[in-house]
């Protein structure tokens, strides 16, 4: 954490009293979006509208048509309120998870559900709470948000941009409610809800709520309804990529039993040979073993596969965590799209310890990859001599490397260098806040700002 | 989830009908309607909903102006906000034939803009919430009936905004059975009674809290009643209330607002004549000349014209903000009214002129002289016991001890008038004090001492402000048989260097006591309210006073310019040309831009019997199960989904082999193969209501 300067030094009392009143702000606030409804809020708005209006009504006579209509607003709101205890509904509820979602991409969460109150229950949804994305204040006071200090003084003073931007970054998911509950008692049925998971990793679905609107459709009770707690794994992000070649050319690999699905060799026909003990039978060739009066097989040509290296840079410089995650978007993007049946990824990088994970034919499933990428979480120092010495003891098996940075540095620009002098072909995909005026050969910087586009404009040949 | 069908098109008629312009309210429904029957839609986009937004700002800040320069003051806020659905319009039309179905909350503010594009610099995530307009502008349309001109004269207002808001809630109740609606119908009931019930609760809380408290703010009210302490309140204003322009002679010392002749408890009404039967009626209008092409109304009791026009009258020229029905402040010798353009002016008995405006500022000349009479003589009226009495001599029983030893005191029984005068003065300069700074503008509101008033000025606390000494002096003058009335109005001025123009300000208004000259046979003004009043009443303006003054000087002139004949239509010009050139230009690159639906989705409403077939109706049931279908999957295949969550007797397979052969096989199809198939898809359909299988939820 850098230290703080002494101008932010001389406002970090304020800001943190500023933390105490987001902090509780935040929870009033979405206390009460979940329980008053659009056309609530429009009955509020409306309701103080109205009542600026009725203050400039001078009186003495006759009715009063804006008394009249803050009245029947408010009446109406206080009916709402009232008639909403009366709203109760009891449901068991088992959710059927898929084994794994998407960061940005909605998931259809089913659920069984069974009436088990005594009354028909109609007009109610189901909606899941995401965690509490509060940030605490140590964090609060230590992070700057991207672009903080183009901000007016007074923006940077109060720092509500900065909370809000760590609650939205910290939001698990947003949750939109499927078709309506109607259910008589006893009866079971499947209904859903939509699920946008916003950023990847293990993300705890353990407060699932009934929502029951009161006949107006102003408020709302927002009750917990147990439905078992579980987990569900968010994969990165992904972006679409043009068609790419990796660095290095295709290295034969021994192929075989141990990294192919196929028993024995699989490739062209190369010529016919001696059965020896051990071939399989399906290479027989039987007109041959007819004419000759032996067993004669077929000779096919082995097949060998590439092995690319996929270098994660776990280093971000603080204050850079978003690039981190626009990097392993950038990751997963590649790994989804390299074809794993026709070669094995080595995806390498450094989180307390010197990782591998290998995904590739008969290896592992790129899904493998993905879920280590959920679930990776910056280093809290930079460790860029282990990363070296990681890949620099891969070299030999590695085709070529595509090292993907959060960041750009000078440190970052002599592990590239090491890696060459290695004798490995490598090239980086950078992710930055802003391009750099001159940039090296094969290193492609992303702008955070637009990774899809920028995607899309990389060269075929990395 | 937009309005339903037809409801905006109700509500702006509701609109126009209580605004006074139904042809307009008739308008606005059409464009907002008549999206339902056409195709035409345009793409709008971000972009164009702001610059929506920006041109109904616009329209809502010029309204504003126009309203304010009207000379409303803060009721410009009142008279712009009538006018909301006509200034809201543009939006409601990118709502409404924009392919988007909601809007952006980035449209309407800056700071939500701000930070968007902050984010989308740093790639940080950003939510931007959307809505649809249409609620929105249905909440403008009732808010702004609300305040229309027939809305306090109709008893339909409630009921009918109640219908508009449960016919906009109603949607929600469609799949929510039965009970749903009874329930809020059983709400919108007692809502409506509450309704009633609030606005009686607020109107007697409102009565409560600023009674008395109306001054000058409400000319209707004093044009019959004045309390003792609401003067002062005016007193409080340095904002210019009439100008002067000097004409001819010396310009009047007092110009009236109004005269009141009944007290009781520290207030005064004004008592009519026992022949005329209500206060209405007591308002008589001026005659006027005989000159068709000299506007002249005649102000003087028992004056002819020749005399109150005489050319070598003094005259001058007033010119100030006229509220509706308000009170006209002329001196107490008017003779005639010339140049005033007024749907009417009336005068009552006791001299009190009112005027019915054509123009948000008045200017008109009045020649006056002192002999003259705009009020009726005293008159003889009768008590609640039919004994006999004259108003202008009655002292009520509470003060007319504490008056009676005061009069003798002084020995005010003797003497003319002019005497009794002189003595009256000479005692309140020798044993009383001008000041406004009491501990309460307003008599104690302790029985006795609101009772007792005027005694309690006269005997104890011998200070007060020209109210104080104006009710004693009547009071006094009533005692020794001098008929004696009370008046508000203006006194004082500052006059220019020149001494051609004067300014009335809030500061100037001021009471006094008007005694009837039973030799002269006309009233006169009698002011004992010590001359220092003039000194004390000059209260430090603001700084920005002048600034001020001159605003509101060039806004009266520039109403008075404006109502003249053929100035209006250069005002006209002036606002229509900009505006109609800027419609000119929307207009038409909207007709070049604009587009027709897409033709898929105007191809889903053919009913041709090729494309539908029963399955066709299971979509929407089986998306309940199945989620929506997929654009790109066809229907059959997509049915088979269901496969999982029906029970094996379910004619699925079969129905979807019926459904395949009628949509694509060339043949003619057999007789029956369609009622087949509508069978099929009936079973499927109590199947799908049914729910899903025991085999399915095992799945």
């Amino acid at each position: 954490m850098e230290p703080a300067r002494p101008a932010q030094r001389n406002k970090d009392p304020v800001r943190g009293a500023f933390f105490h009143f987001y902090h509780h702000g935040s929870a009033a606030n979405h206390f009460f979006r979940r329980r008053i409804r659009p056309a609530g809020m429009g009955l509020l708005v409306a309701g103080i509208v109205v009542t600026f209006l009725a203050a400039g009504q001078t009186g003495g006579r006759g009715t009063h048509p804006v008394f009249q209509l803050f009245s029947l607003g408010f009446s109406l709101g206080l009916l709402s309120l009232a008639i909403l205890p009366l709203r109760r509904g009891r449901l068991e509820v088992h959710r059927e998870l898929p084994p794994h979602a998407t960061a940005g991409e909605p998931l259809r969460l089913s659920y069984r559900v069974r009436n088990a109150g005594r009354r028909r229950l109609r007009n109610a949804w189901l909606c899941e709470t995401a965690p509490d994305p509060r940030p605490g204040k140590a964090r609060f006071l230590a992070s700057r948000e991207p672009g903080e200090e183009t901000r007016n003084a007074f923006d940077r003073t109060f720092s509500y941009y900065r909370w809000n931007w760590l609650c939205e970054k910290r939001t698990a998911y947003d949750c939109e409610t499927g078709p309506a509950i109607d259910l008589a008692p006893g009866e079971s049925r499947t209904t859903h809800a939509t699920l946008l998971p916003r950023r990847r990793g293990l993300v705890p679905l353990d407060d699932l709520r009934l929502l029951l609107p009161d006949p107006l459709g102003f408020f709302q009770r927002c009750v917990r309804t147990p439905a078992g707690a579980a987990t569900l794994a968010v994969l990165p992000r992904r972006h679409r990529l043009p068609p790419f070649a990796l660095p290095g050319s295709a290295r034969f690999q021994p192929g075989g039993d141990a990294t192919s699905r196929h028993a024995g060799p699989s490739g062209e026909f190369v010529g016919l040979r001696d059965y020896r003990p051990g071939d399989p039978p399906r290479l027989i060739h039987w007109k041959s073993w007819a004419r000759t009066g032996r067993p004669i097989v077929k000779e096919l040509e082995d097949t060998f596969f590439p092995r690319h290296g996929l270098v994660l840079d776990t280093f971000p410089e603080h204050g850079d965590e978003d690039l981190f995650e626009h990097a392993v978007s950038v990751a997963a993007s590649f790994v989804a799209a390299v074809d794993t049946h026709e070669c094995l990824i080595d995806l390498m990088f450094v989180a307390g310890r010197e990782q591998v994970v290998t995904a590739g034919r008969g290896t592992g499933r790129a899904e493998t990859l993905l879920e280590v990428l959920a679930g990776v979480e910056p280093a809290p120092e930079p460790a860029f001599d282990p990363l070296r010495r990681l890949v620099v003891r891969h070299a030999e098996d590695l085709a070529g490397c595509l090292a993907i940075f959060a960041g750009w540095s000078p440190d970052r620009a002599r592990l590239l260098e090491q890696l060459r002098i290695a004798g490995i072909e490598v090239a980086a995909i950078v992710v930055c806040q802003q391009r750099p005026e001159a940039t090296p050969p094969r290193v492609h910087f992303l702008e955070a700002s637009s990774i899809a586009r920028d995607l899309m404009n990389l060269p075929r040949q990395l | 989830m937009g309005a339903p069908r037809l409801l905006l098109g109700a509500a702006s008629l509701f609109w126009g009908g209580l605004v006074g312009h139904p042809l307009v309210g008739l308008g606005i429904a059409v464009v907002v309607e008549a999206r339902h029957w056409t195709p035409v839609r345009w793409n709008f986009g971000e972009t164009a909903f702001r610059n929506a937004w920006n041109a109904s700002v616009l329209l809502i800040g010029l309204a504003a102006l126009l309203a304010w320069l009207d000379g409303n003051g803060l009721l410009a806020l009142a008279r712009t906000v009538v006018w909301l659905p006509l200034l809201l319009l543009p939006l409601q039309f990118v709502q409404s034939y924009g392919i988007s179905r909601s809007m952006p909350l980035s449209t309407f503010s800056m700071f939500v803009r701000k930070r968007k594009k902050h984010a989308a610099t740093y790639g940080l995530p950003f939510r931007d919430v959307r809505f649809c307009f249409d609620h929105a502008f249905l909440a403008a349309i009732l808010i702004s009936s609300s305040i229309g001109r027939f809305a306090n004269d109709t008893p339909l207002f409630l009921p009918g905004a109640a219908v508009l808001l449960f016919w906009a809630l109603s949607r929600q109740w469609r799949a929510a059975g039965r009970l749903v609606p009874l329930t809020a119908l059983a709400m919108a009931v007692l809502g409506i009674a509450g309704a009633y019930l609030g606005e009686r609760a607020i109107d007697s809380l409102e009565d409560r809290f600023t009674r008395g408290s109306r001054g000058s703010g409400s000319d209707y009210m004093l044009q019959t009643q004045t309390a003792i302490g609401t003067f002062e309140e005016v007193k409080q204003s340095p904002e210019i209330i009439w100008r002067i322009r000097h004409l001819e002679g010396p310009l009047p010392t007092h110009l009236r607002l109004a005269s009141y002749n009944s007290y009781r408890n520290a207030a005064w009404t004004a008592r009519r004549p026992p022949e005329v039967n209500s206060i209405s009626d007591d308002f008589r209008e001026l005659t006027l000349g005989s000159d068709p092409e000299l506007p002249v109304r005649l102000a003087a009791i028992n004056v002819d014209e020749a005399a109150a026009t005489a050319a070598g009258l003094p005259a001058f020229e007033l010119r100030g903000a006229t509220p509706g029905r308000g009170l006209l402040p002329v001196p107490p010798g008017a003779g005639s009214l010339f140049d005033l353009d007024a749907d009417a002016v009336e005068r009552n008995s006791l001299g009190s002129l009112r005027i019915f405006p054509k123009n948000p500022v008045a200017r008109f000349a009045v020649r006056w002289n002192r002999e003259f009479n705009t009020a009726e003589p005293p008159w003889e009226d009768t008590h609640q016991d039919g004994r006999p009495m004259v108003p202008d001599l009655y002292v009520p029983a509470s003060e007319k001890e504490d008056i009676a030893v005061v009069a003798r005191e002084i020995g005010l029984a003797e003497g003319t008038l002019a005497e009794k005068v002189r003595k009256l003065r000479s005692h309140f300069l020798r044993n009383f004090t001008y000041t406004r700074y009491l501990d309460r503008t307003r008599p104690r509101r302790g029985k006795r001492q609101r009772t007792n008033f005027v005694g309690i000025f006269l005997r104890e606390t011998r200070a007060g402000h020209c109210e104080y000494f104006a009710t004693a002096t009547t009071l006094l003058l009533r005692e020794v048989g001098i008929p004696a009335r009370y008046c508000i109005g203006f006194s004082g001025g500052t006059t220019s260097r020149d001494r051609k123009t004067a300014v009335i300000r809030g500061t100037n208004a001021h009471a006094w006591c008007t005694a009837w000259d039973e030799e002269r046979q006309r009233w006169i003004t009698v002011d004992l309210t010590p001359p220092n009043w003039l000194e004390s009443d000059r209260l430090d303006r603001p700084i920005w006073q002048p600034l001020a003054d001159r605003w509101q000087i060039l806004r009266e002139d520039l109403l008075i310019w404006r109502s003249q004949p053929g100035n209006l239509a250069i005002t006209l010009a002036i606002i229509a040309v900009p505006l109609g050139v800027g419609g000119y230009l929307i207009g038409r690159r909207l007709w070049r831009s604009r587009q027709r639906l897409d033709p898929v989705s105007q191809r889903r409403r053919v009913s041709d019997e090729s494309l539908l077939t029963p399955l066709t109706e299971l979509e929407k049931p089986a998306s309940r199960i199945l989620g929506p279908r997929p654009p790109h999957l066809p229907l059959a295949t997509w049915l088979v989904g269901l496969e999982g969550h029906l029970s094996p007797a379910a004619p699925l397979l079969e129905a979807l082999q019926l459904h395949e052969r009628i949509r694509f096989d060339p043949a003619p199809a057999e007789a029956g193969l369609r009622e087949r198939l509508e069978e099929s898809a009936r079973q499927l359909l109590e199947e799908i209501k049914r729910g899903p299988t025991p085999d399915s939820r095992r799945k």
